[in-house]
Order: C-alpha cells, then structure tokens, then sequence
C-alpha cells in the first residue's frame, strides 16, 4: 500500500468512523462501511489525493451507506459502550434527550437521517449536503425538514418539547 | 435547548462511542488483499472462459448455419435489455409531442425587481415563479392537497385575509436574513394556493395574492425544443431549465423528477473521476454518468451552457426507465437550445 494512503487511513480514519458510526448508528456497519469505502479508495488513491480526500471519502460513504441494503440485523443497544457519565444534576436529563433522540434518529428513513447528520455534525449547507447525495437542493431541503418534522413530532421529553 | 442544538449536542456525544479505528488499517489491508486476490482469480477465469468461447465458437461455426440478420428499417432502435431493476420501463422514442399546461391562475400585479416569469409542474402540483435562482424570489403552488414546505420558519403563523378567504401565513427567515412568507389558503373548489416570496415585503406578498385572477397563463417557453420524445409518456415535471416525461400510469410524485429528464441551464458541473466517463455525442463532449437505475448524460453546448439527460437523478425512488445507447443519441441530435 502506498504511504501517503496509509498515513491518511491512520490520522483521519477515525474522523470517517465517526461520520459512519452517526450515519447508520450501528458500530459494526459503519466499520464495514468505513473499510469497504477505503478499499475501493485504495486503487484510485493517486487520484483522490490530489483533489479533497476527505470531501470524497464523506461523499462515497454517504453513497455506499444509501445504497446499501442491511446486510445485518443489529441487535446493538443504544445504551451500549457509551462515553462515561459526566456528573451532575442535569446529566440524567440531558442523557434522556440524546437516547431520546437518537432512538428516533434510528427511526428516519435513511436519507433523512443522512441530511441531518450533515447538516448538524458536518456542518454543510444545503448546496453541499445536495452535492453529497447527489440530488437537486430542494430535495435536500425537503428530507431535512420531514425529518425535523419527525423528530418534532415523536419527541416526548419535555425540553425540546417547549421549542415546539 | 432547541432541536438544532440538540441534534448537534446528540451527534457530538454518539460520535464519541465511535469505534475508535485502532484496528481500521489492518482490516483495510486485510481486505484489500483478498479483493487484489479475488480480482486475479476472476482475471484468470475470464480468460479461461474467453479462450474456452473463442475455441467452441470457432469448431461449431463453420457448420452453422448463417445466422439471421436484423432488419435495418429506421425507426425507434429496439432497447436491449440488460439486467435492469424489475419493473423498468424501456423508452420507444417517437416524434415529440409535447405541450406545456396553462398555469390555471393569472397575476394581476407583480412586485418590481423579480426575475422572469417561468411556469411549471410538479406532479399535480402547478407552479408560477418569479426569479428562479435569484435572490428575490416569488412562487405560488396550486394544488389539490396543502403545500408541503420545504423550509422550517420561526414557528409564528398568523392569518391574512385574501379576498373571501382566510389564509394561513408562516414566517421565516431567508438565509442572509431577509423576510421569508409563505400564505398558504384554499379555494371553494378545493384546491389550494400558496405563496411563498423570498426577500419581499410581506405587504407586497399579500398584494400579489389577492390580486390573483382564476383565469389561465400561457406557459412560458422551454430553453430547447424536441425532435423526439418517449412513445405515450407524459410530462411529470416542467421547470425553468427543462422537463420530465414519465410513464403516465407511474403514481404522480410532488418532489421528485421521474423518467426522462432534460435540461439546459448554466449550472456548472464538476468531473467526478469515480463515475463520469468522457463521452462525445451528437457533435457534442460532454461526461456521462451510468448506474444500476439509470444514466446522467452532460454535454456542453457552443455557447457554454449545459444540456443534461438523465433517466433517474433521484435516488429515493423505484420508477425507473431505459433508454438504449443508440436511442440516446438519437434523442441528443433532437434537441434544438434556444
């Protein structure tokens, strides 16, 4: 393998699991994901490196991820393997809202789901999150308000429900 | 907090129970390996298979007899059928004929400094726009169901009187801060109209919306025009870069372009090393893109515009049609930009 490949897979690999891991909420899919995307990177690496590695990388996972049926049933449980609690008086609530919420993240439709990740964790505009799934900005736009919609409908715990 | 900073606060946190990819170069290693290894031995295979081809085709020919050639009548070239999702509907081109609808309502006044006028269709949904693209832009939706907004507002709606009716009016904020309605309302035969206006003073919105006129707009004109056409589809999307033509028996669709599309516009396009492949068609270059589901073919026209056909450029539906390579062409040399 060429250095220059290798060093990447090293120092941002764990940038691409992070995006996977958000994109499809399932540890062993998004390494699958991650490694499958970079296989296939791997061959046309002296291309992809003159251009934004990254950027493509972000886009053939979201492309890999949207194309790809379920190749397992996770039986993974939200609460799993989580960061240790931080202490508190407002942590149980807060935790309430993040499980809340990524419980009915799992329950989007994937392309909804995608569009906010890249919106929320990404940070991308309308026009780039398009660029990524490759579809028109309206359609973007619109994945990204029903999963809002969604969310905003299905949410019980009471903080955001004061938004509403 | 609100969703948007949960959403952040929430992804920020899961992304933290990452696999941490400590083992992430081996694997690739690792699979690289074995496909390097697999590809080889299909290579071997294949030519295996090829000699093996080569051999029988060669000792069973000359006692075969001649095998029938295909009639070379013009005409729509037959689509081969190679493996296609279940359910493609293969295009037969016919000489076009195609009109655009009258958009069913008729502005009696405009606010100054909108771009032109276009109409169109989505589906059921007829649209009139002013300013396609720009920054200042005027649209009103009629349709049989409640517009379904594509952008979030600030959660204010109040209600505005438009002639006999009431109508409902969401409140946004554009993305460099300007004024963002939408004045939504239905009609005695129940269809509803909404105005959406970008950058324009809601005084001007409500203007425009009650000086609306039940009577028909000629459609505006197409940036090309059409030599040929799918045989019995029916258009599916009109907008102001281009159409849609679709299976007409496929389920309306309010969001997405189905079947055939064509465009020509002046939006840039960058070569995508992954999946474009150079192509030179009708006199024209340009890169075309192929998938399982359909193509997206790009051309550059002589004064730099863009001319696109594509046969799915959506990837949330399951409607697909096909197009053969030759048919493709022959549409290409149809088209005439204005």
């Amino acid at each position: 393998m060429q250095a220059s490949f290798e060093e990447y897979v090293v120092t941002r690999g764990p940038t691409l699991l992070r995006f996977a891991y958000l994109l499809c909420g399932d540890r062993h899919l998004a390494e699958d994901l991650v490694q499958e995307v970079l296989v296939r990177a791997h061959r046309r690496w002296a291309r992809i490196e003159l251009d934004e590695p990254t950027a493509y990388l972000r886009t053939a996972l979201v492309r890999a991820h949207l194309s790809w049926r379920r190749r397992r049933s996770s039986s993974e449980q939200v609460s799993a393997d989580l960061p240790e609690p931080a202490a508190g008086p407002d942590f149980a609530e807060r935790q309430a809202v993040r499980d809340e919420l990524w419980t009915l993240l799992a329950t989007l439709p994937k392309a909804q789901r995608t569009v906010l990740v890249l919106r929320y964790f990404e940070d991308l505009d309308v026009r780039q999150t398009a660029a990524v799934l490759g579809c028109k900005e309206s359609t973007a736009r619109v994945h990204a308000a029903r999963g809002l919609a969604a969310l905003r409908r299905n949410i019980r715990t009471t903080t955001i429900g004061e938004t509403r | 907090m609100n969703l948007d900073e949960e959403l952040r606060d929430t992804f920020r946190f899961r992304a933290a129970s990452a696999p941490d990819g400590n083992t992430l170069l081996i694997a690739v290693r690792d699979r690289s390996h074995r496909a390097d290894v697999r590809r080889r031995w299909f290579v071997v295979m294949a030519g295996l298979i090829a000699v093996a081809t080569t051999v029988t085709v060669a000792a069973v020919r000359p006692f075969a007899a001649p095998a029938p050639q295909p009639p070379t009548t013009p005409g729509p070239t037959p689509t081969p059928t190679p493996s296609l999702p279940p359910g493609t509907v293969p295009i037969v081109l016919a000489a076009a004929n195609i009109s655009l609808p009258a958009f069913p309502f008729t502005p009696g006044w405009v606010p100054a400094g909108l771009g032109p006028r276009w109409t169109g269709i989505v589906g059921p949904e007829a649209r009139l726009g002013y300013g396609y693209g720009g920054p200042k832009l005027l649209s009103l939706a009629v349709d049989t169901v409640p517009y379904d907004y594509d952008w979030e507002g600030s959660g204010q709606t109040t209600t505005a009187q438009i002639g006999k009716y009431s109508a409902t009016v969401r409140h946004g904020t554009t993305d460099s801060g300007g004024p963002l309605f939408g004045v939504s309302w239905q009609i005695d035969d129940g269809r509803w109209l909404t105005v959406q206006s970008f950058e324009i003073p809601f005084t001007d919105t409500i203007q425009f919306a009650r000086d609306l006129r039940p009577e028909p707009l000629s459609a505006s004109e197409m940036p090309f025009t059409l030599a040929l056409a799918p045989q019995g589809f029916a258009l599916s999307l009109v907008d102001p870069y281009g159409l849609c033509l679709a299976p007409p028996t496929w389920p309306p669709q309010r969001r997405t372009s189905l079947g055939l599309c064509v465009s020509v516009s002046n939006n840039e396009y960058q070569f995508q090393p992954r999946v474009d492949t150079p192509v030179l068609m009708a006199g024209l270059v340009g890169l075309i893109q192929r998938g399982k589901s359909g193509l997206t073919l790009r051309l550059e026209l002589a004064d730099g515009r863009m001319l696109q056909v594509s046969t799915h450029d959506e990837y949330d539906t399951q409607q697909y049609v096909h197009i053969s390579d030759a048919d493709l062409e022959r549409f290409v040399e149809g088209v005439t930009a204005r």
